[in-house]
């Protein structure tokens, strides 16, 4: 019996336990595992989703970008702490004056890491792979708008937009535009090439994945020897793994209400940071209970938006109104469109003519602020005459499920892609929110150049979806990064999600 | 024999233990199973803008990180753990029992489907019966019940084999064949009355075992979904702050532990007296 064996520890086992921790006791200060990968050069990483694939090109999980990108794999351009868009695999870039044609003067002397160079018919091969029909590509409607890709000299990238879109530079950064080389892109999944200052070495599934420093890397080569990301599903876990010496750093802890203890530890520098977090309660426009505004409207009457964001218990969190959070210059505080009035949402749901009793089905993923959440929601629903099934799923059944067949009433996610507002414009999107006085002004926003105006276009758009609510925006969350006291250049601010590491090195 | 056992089940104090057990256990389900139908048509009482209060004349162990009172939960959790457990082992005893005597009455083949059906069950942890349970028809009560029974279902399967071929094996038992009683009512007449207070000792202690076993599944997550509260689920729902507000932890834990230890003395006080009244007749 499960449960009863492990109850029974023997003698000799608990003195060893004992013996154990007087011994780590005695050592004090860093722990042994702590100092021998400062010696050795390595960072032991704690992240919280397990990837299932390793191709951010084809799967749309959070998990493949905190080990893959900016490690892994590059793109034309990359984003910097800040949000600013540099160039990378492009050393350089020019764009017509109509904002249709972009040509990109590649680096030389780039290679993969099985030694393929980088040129023009390896950017050509990764934009068409993720444009064509079949591609699997989770932005793929932003490179449906890529007319033609073709090659003036090796070096020489030429990209024709079908209309303007100004936000093409910061979407090329991002790691669904990572470039792949064409005999080892359909490898990536389990064995990922990129052209990144990381060789990925090692992957023990839903355990660990090692890199190891790529010595021929064409640019500034990484400052660590190898780095070991750790995943943990139990806060209480990711923890124990760090006050342990498992883990040198935990970039996303799961667990903020465990900050404080870390707080008083000196070995540990607990930073929060920015970074990209929009948690929603995502609503099926398709079902026709959710396609009429006045229901929608009542959802956001019914939460106490306020109190589920005090709930998540860190410092810094926001409600949100609507899709944008406050590390992207854009965001405008919309947050009190539809404060609190059960009330109101019950006179609004008569005057629709939903049952008091109506069923709906709430699906959360796999994660801490999920289930929190879908506890408080279903709670606020019920008392407004809503009745809540929750169903928990695992990431692969969730993705299928909401992502990809479209088959849920109500989830809780929280969307980390950076000024990703244009997926209202989409409206195969999971959560088909269709509306032309949005998609004008997406289209709007994209083909203007002027910054000025872009804001003025883009705080318009935050504005339309606070009023009209497709999904039911919930709250901002700024991460919590928690690392060893010697381990330095870690990203505090995130304008994506990623865990770039070569910069990263052990410090005094 | 326990060293509980050895103190309580002395002479001097022959239904001491049983006592003891029937509070630990009834000293949490009364008012559990009162809170539970007090809340039967409500969302637990949600307060985010009380959360983590300590101990208040209304609130005796404060209110847990959504504002709910911490020890009503925990209580209302335990009621529903424990009828989970509960329910499980009368499935697991209707069946596996059943199963057992038929084998232990009827002929060889009877026998071979139970030997295969005890063997199986013991090769499956029960963790991967829930996790195959809960892929295959989603998580709930009726998910998790059938879960823990199966993994039950071989123990009373061999307990109920050995106690009925040892009665089969009895002189009553011939004499009754051999005034001409059909199978069916030296079976129900004779074989399981003589059953039942073995049976009801393996349940009482099964459903201890069951209880830490239903705790570990819906600390794992492979319980009923919520808001159902169940103890495994507050616990993991609660361990985040283990260092800011240990209690929170202890409280279900308290709850878990009373209900296991009190089962358990409930069972070891019924052996007891089932010996006793053996050795007396």
């Amino acid at each position: 019996m499960f449960s009863v064996a492990t109850l029974r520890v023997s003698k000799k086992t608990g003195l060893r336990i004992v013996l154990g921790l007087a011994l780590s006791y005695a050592l004090g200060g860093m722990t042994s595992s702590a100092m021998a990968s400062a010696q050795d050069g390595s960072v032991a990483v704690g992240v919280n989703i397990s990837p299932a694939t390793l191709d951010p090109t084809t799967n749309p999980s959070e998990g493949i970008r905190n080990v893959t990108y900016a490690n892994i794999y590059e793109g034309l351009t990359a984003v910097d702490e800040q949000g600013a868009i540099h160039p990378l695999l492009a050393q350089a870039w020019s764009i017509s004056p109509d904002g249709l044609h972009y040509t990109f003067f590649l680096h030389p002397g780039v290679h993969f890491h099985d030694g393929t160079p980088l040129t023009c018919a390896t950017v050509k091969f990764s934009l068409d792979r993720a444009r064509s029909p079949e591609s699997l590509n989770p932005q793929k409607l932003v490179f449906e708008n890529i007319q033609d890709v073709s090659c003036s000299s090796d070096m020489t990238v030429l990209v024709t937009l079908r209309t303007a879109h100004a936000s093409f530079l910061s979407e090329l950064a991002w790691a669904d535009a990572v470039i792949v080389a064409p005999q080892s892109a359909s490898g990536n999944a389990q064995h990922p090439i990129g052209t990144g200052p990381f060789i990925f070495k090692d992957w023990k599934r839903a355990e660990s994945i090692t890199l190891e420093k790529n010595q021929a890397y064409w640019g500034t080569p990484a400052k660590l020897n190898a780095v070991t990301f750790r995943f943990y599903t139990e806060p209480l876990a990711a923890a124990n793994a760090l006050l342990d010496g498992q883990l040198d750093a935990y970039p996303s802890f799961p667990a903020p209400e465990m900050a404080a203890r870390f707080e008083q530890n000196s070995a540990f520098v607990v930073k929060q940071g920015l970074a990209p977090f929009k948690a929603m309660l995502a609503l099926n426009n398709r079902r026709k209970l959710f396609a009429q505004p006045l229901v929608r409207q009542a959802l956001m009457y019914a939460l106490d938006r306020a109190g589920i964001t005090e709930a998540m218990d860190i410092p810094g969190a926001l409600v949100l109104g609507s899709h944008m959070s406050p590390e992207n210059p854009n965001y405008t505080d919309l947050s009190d469109v539809y404060p609190y009035n059960p009330g109101k949402a019950k006179a609004l749901l008569k005057q629709v003519g939903v049952e008091p009793g109506t069923r709906l089905k709430l699906v959360l993923p796999p994660i801490g602020y999920a289930h929190t959440t879908g506890e408080l929601v279903a709670a606020y629903l019920e008392q407004i005459g809503l009745n809540v099934t929750i169903v928990q799923l695992e990431w692969p059944a969730w993705l299928a499920q909401v992502f990809g067949h479209h088959d849920f009433d109500m989830t809780i996610i929280a969307h980390t892609e950076p000024d990703d507002i244009g997926i209202y414009a989409r409206k195969d999107y999971y959560f088909g929110y269709n509306n032309s006085s949005f998609q004008a002004l997406y289209a709007a926003y994209e083909a203007e150049q002027d910054p000025v105006k872009r804001h003025t276009l883009s705080v318009q758009m935050q504005e339309k979806l606070a009023h009209d609510v497709p999904n039911v925006f919930l709250f901002f969350v700024p991460r919590t990064n928690i690392a060893r006291r010697e381990v330095k250049g870690l990203w505090n601010r995130l304008p994506l999600p990623a865990t770039p590491m070569s910069n990263v090195f052990w410090g005094q | 024999m326990s060293i509980l056992h050895r103190i309580t089940g002395e002479a001097r104090f022959p239904l001491l233990g049983l006592g003891l057990g029937c509070v630990c256990v009834l000293g949490i389900l009364v008012p559990g199973v009162v809170l539970w139908l007090a809340h039967l048509h409500a969302a637990f009482s949600i307060n985010i803008h009380a959360r983590l209060t300590p101990p208040t004349p209304s609130h005796w162990l404060g209110t847990d990180p959504l504002g709910r009172d911490t020890l009503a939960f925990s209580l209302v959790g335990a009621v529903n753990s424990y009828a989970i457990s509960f329910f499980s082992m009368v499935l697991a005893l209707g069946l596996g029992t059943g199963l057992g005597v038929l084998a232990a009455g009827t002929g060889q083949k009877t026998k071979i489907i139970a030997n295969g059906v005890v063997e199986l069950g013991i090769a499956f942890p029960p963790i991967i019966i829930a996790a195959l349970l809960v892929t295959l028809c989603g998580a709930g009560v009726v998910q998790e019940i059938c879960a823990l029974a199966l993994f039950f279902i071989p123990g009373f399967v061999r307990l109920g084999q050995q106690a009925a071929a040892n009665i089969y094996a009895q002189d009553y038992i011939a004499a009754a064949r051999l005034s001409a009683l059909t199978p069916w009512r030296i079976l129900l007449r004779h074989v399981v009355p003589n059953m039942v207070p073995g049976l009801l000792v393996q349940f009482s202690v099964n459903v201890a075992l069951a209880m830490l076993a239903e705790t570990g599944l819906s600390y794992l997550g492979l319980g009923a979904p919520p808001p159902l509260p169940e103890l495994g689920r507050i616990l993991a729902f609660y361990q985040v702050h283990i260092y800011d507000h240990p209690h929170l932890v202890a409280v279900p834990g308290v709850v878990v532990l009373l209900l296991v230890l009190g089962t358990n003395m409930v069972g070891d006080g019924l052996r007891d007296r089932f010996t006793r009244q053996e050795k007396k007749s």
